[in-house]
């Protein structure tokens, strides 16, 4: 494969060309914090920034997004679909993220194709960007470390300054050759530095689980009556801040909200999270999960054992953000490595 | 550029409601069709989304007969905000349908063996999609057992059609009631009270189940006892619904989703997942 390099000032510049034609978002400083957002001026970037508060998948999955509008007034109900194409060029996913992506991809995108998804997903323009690891990323340890595909462009910082450019898609040649072949400093790059930063990278990590992960659908499959589950149930609040947060959280409610007239009105879905009360409540008042602890198993196997048995891979991509958000500190490695722990004292 | 596009998955076609009839203060019956004149094209144990603009959609079964090509009907019980609106709607009244959606009663693997067919109240509805074809090819079955029970004889649905299958040779209606009352002089007591007076060559039989969530352990024990294979039991699931196509995530059991690959699970595969029944 080709690789291209680009420095500082010459990656500023291509930018500023791209977001005269492109809607870009890329992490930017909020508070102590960063979060995704439109950006006017590429200074403004930090496309480096690790934990954004928000996946970049809102772009692609928005909070809330309407479906459908409708009329009320004539005879015959009459409803159409709505649908964003707006192209837009998110600027600063990781490695996780991209796979977070590729997570939701399976579902949304899979059998009964869902057109709304579909027309944000196809349209959101994915430049990747490399990243330092925080205490609470675990990439290693789920296979994220590097993103092999799910990327327009790619963009890893080199020791000497600027980034090599990996090209992903024919979408990512065009925009290459369009913006970024000819901004200063940019030139054909041969040898692999890249996996020098990808070396450090990779020795940032701190958080690793216990296991290779082709092993925790069966940790998890054997752990459905463990007492880890009661001991972080007793503390989870419920809150539903984890799946909130998580890139590969897809569960949705859907609402409908009329005019004050009753005349039209339109159908959204919001995001819901089953680690809340009553998300698998029916009517009659059954709930089919109705402690902490059941809540917190589905959750977690979601991740490392249903849709991993399904799809193929896991559903958690190492990004930490359940674990940052967490305020009892519930997170996957912890939790992860107790069931692994339990179960090799069970063998010994 | 937001795009308003004709269609997708959600969607609903426009119904029309052609009559209703109501046989218990919480239940009306629902004869509906579809405007554009498709047949419903549904197969026994599938259900649709009914969506009413401005309250929501809701899963529903179809209770009618597979292959009719004129019209659909579904039971309702008026238990909340769009069952209600539901409840409300006059002849002629059109709404929203998106399906049908969900797994079948495998009939055809069913045909030359014996029935046992129970439901507990509002689980009627779903497995008369079921009895109404075995009913009209009766001679590919073999002996056929429907156990029903409700809470009260008040809650008793399809009295009309139930009086009509007990007529049919080889064939037993058994019904029970939780509490009885004057006008009630059958079986009081759960619906697994009816097992005793069920004989059927159990290598040679299939059993299909809809019911209220604490009714499956307690019927799949007594259908284990006549010697009912796993296999050859089948079972209509209830689940929270948002979408019906597998996205919303809210009727996720284990690995699978209610709304695609059930409703209708054979209990070999239910009974390997932990919160199933
Ligand atoms: C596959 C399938 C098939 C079905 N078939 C039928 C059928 O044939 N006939 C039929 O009548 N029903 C059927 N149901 C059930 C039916 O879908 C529900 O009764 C219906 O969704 C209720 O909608 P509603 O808007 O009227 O009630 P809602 O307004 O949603 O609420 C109904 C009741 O549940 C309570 N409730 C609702 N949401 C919550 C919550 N989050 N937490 C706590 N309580 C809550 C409400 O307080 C209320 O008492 C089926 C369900 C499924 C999954
Ligand atoms: S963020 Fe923590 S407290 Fe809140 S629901 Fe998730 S695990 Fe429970
Ligand atoms: S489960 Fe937590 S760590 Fe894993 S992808 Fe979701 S938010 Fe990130
Ligand atoms: S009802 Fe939405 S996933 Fe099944």
């Amino acid at each position: 494969m080709e690789l291209y390099k680009i420095d500082e000032k010459g990656l500023a510049e291509a930018m500023a060309r791209v977001m005269e034609d492109y809607r870009v978002v890329a992490p930017v400083e909020k508070g102590p914090k960063h979060v995704f957002d439109d950006i006017e001026d590429w200074s403004d970037a930090r496309p480096m920034a690790v934990g954004t508060v928000l996946p970049p998948k809102k772009y692609a999955f928005p909070q809330r997004e309407t479906l459908l509008r409708f009329t009320l007034t004539g005879e015959t109900p009459e409803a159409e679909a709505v649908m964003d194409d707006t192209p837009v060029v998110m600027a600063g996913v990781h490695p996780c993220d991209i796979a977070g992506l590729r997570c939701i991809d399976h579902t949304l995108a899979g059998r009964h194709f869902d057109e709304h998804y579909g027309a944000r997903r196809m349209n959101a323009i994915v430049f990747g960007f490399d990243c330092m690891p925080d205490e609470h990323c675990f990439c290693t340890s789920v296979g994220t470390l590097k993103a092999e595909s799910g990327y327009d462009l790619f963009f890893t910082p080199i020791q000497t300054g600027g980034f090599v450019i990996r090209i992903g898609t024919p979408r990512g040649r065009q925009l290459f050759e369009k913006y970024f072949q000819h901004a200063e400093g940019a030139g054909v790059y041969e040898e692999s530095l890249e996996a020098d930063f990808r070396q450090r990278k990779a020795e940032a990590v701190t958080a690793h689980i216990d296991a290779p992960v082709d092993d925790l659908p069966e940790v998890y499959q054997e752990s459905m009556d463990s007492e880890v589950w009661d001991k972080w149930g007793a503390v989870c609040f419920s809150c539903g801040s984890c799946s909130l947060v998580c890139p590969t959280c897809y569960c949705f409610d859907v609402q409908d909200r009329v005019s004050l007239d009753g005349s039209e009105g339109r159908r959204d879905r919001i995001w819901d999270a089953c680690t809340l009360p009553d998300f698998a409540t029916v009517a009659g008042g059954h709930d089919f999960r109705p402690t902490a602890p059941k809540r917190l198993i589905h959750r977690h196997n979601r991740k490392f054992n249903y849709q991993q048995e399904r799809y193929g891979e896991p559903h958690c991509t190492g990004c930490g953000r359940c674990g940052r958000s967490c305020l009892v500190h519930i997170n996957m490695v912890t939790v992860a490595n107790e069931l692994i722990a339990e179960q090799k004292g069970e063998e010994a | 550029m937001a795009l308003a596009a004709d269609s997708s998955i959600y969607v609903p076609e426009p119904v029309t409601l052609l009559e209703t009839e109501q046989p218990t203060e919480l239940e009306k019956v629902f004869r509906v069709k579809f405007d554009s004149g498709r047949p419903l094209g549904h197969g026994p144990g599938q259900f649709v989304q009914v969506s009413l603009f401005g309250i929501g959609e809701a899963p529903i079964s179809i209770c009618s007969c597979p292959g009719n090509d004129e019209y659909f009907e579904m039971t309702v019980r008026n238990v909340g905000m769009l069952t209600n609106k539901m409840h409300q709607m006059a002849d002629g009244a059109k709404f929203g349908v998106r399906g049908p959606f969900g797994t079948t009663f495998p009939m055809d693997e069913m045909k030359g063996k014996d029935l046992v067919m129970v439901a507990g109240g509002i689980g009627l509805p779903p497995l008369r999609s079921l009895i109404l074809p075995v009913m009209e090819n009766r001679d590919e079955f073999g002996k056929v057992f429907i156990l029903f029970g409700t809470r009260t004889p008040q809650e008793i649905l399809f009295a009309d059609d139930l009086k009509a299958w007990n007529e049919i040779p080889n064939t037993t209606v058994l019904q029970t009631v939780d509490q009885g009352d004057d006008t009630w002089d059958g079986n009081v007591g759960v619906v697994t009270t009816l097992f005793p007076q069920v004989s059927v060559d159990p290598d040679n039989t299939y059993a299909a189940i809809v019911g209220p969530p604490i009714m499956y352990k307690f019927v799949v024990m007594e259908l284990a006892k006549l010697g009912v294979a796993d296999e050859r039991i089948f079972m209509s699931l209830e689940r929270r619904m948002k979408c019906g196509v597998g996205k919303c995530g809210h009727c996720q059991i284990n690995q699978v989703c209610v709304c695609m690959d059930g409703p209708v699970f054979r209990y070999s595969e239910a009974r390997d997942m932990t919160e199933a029944i």
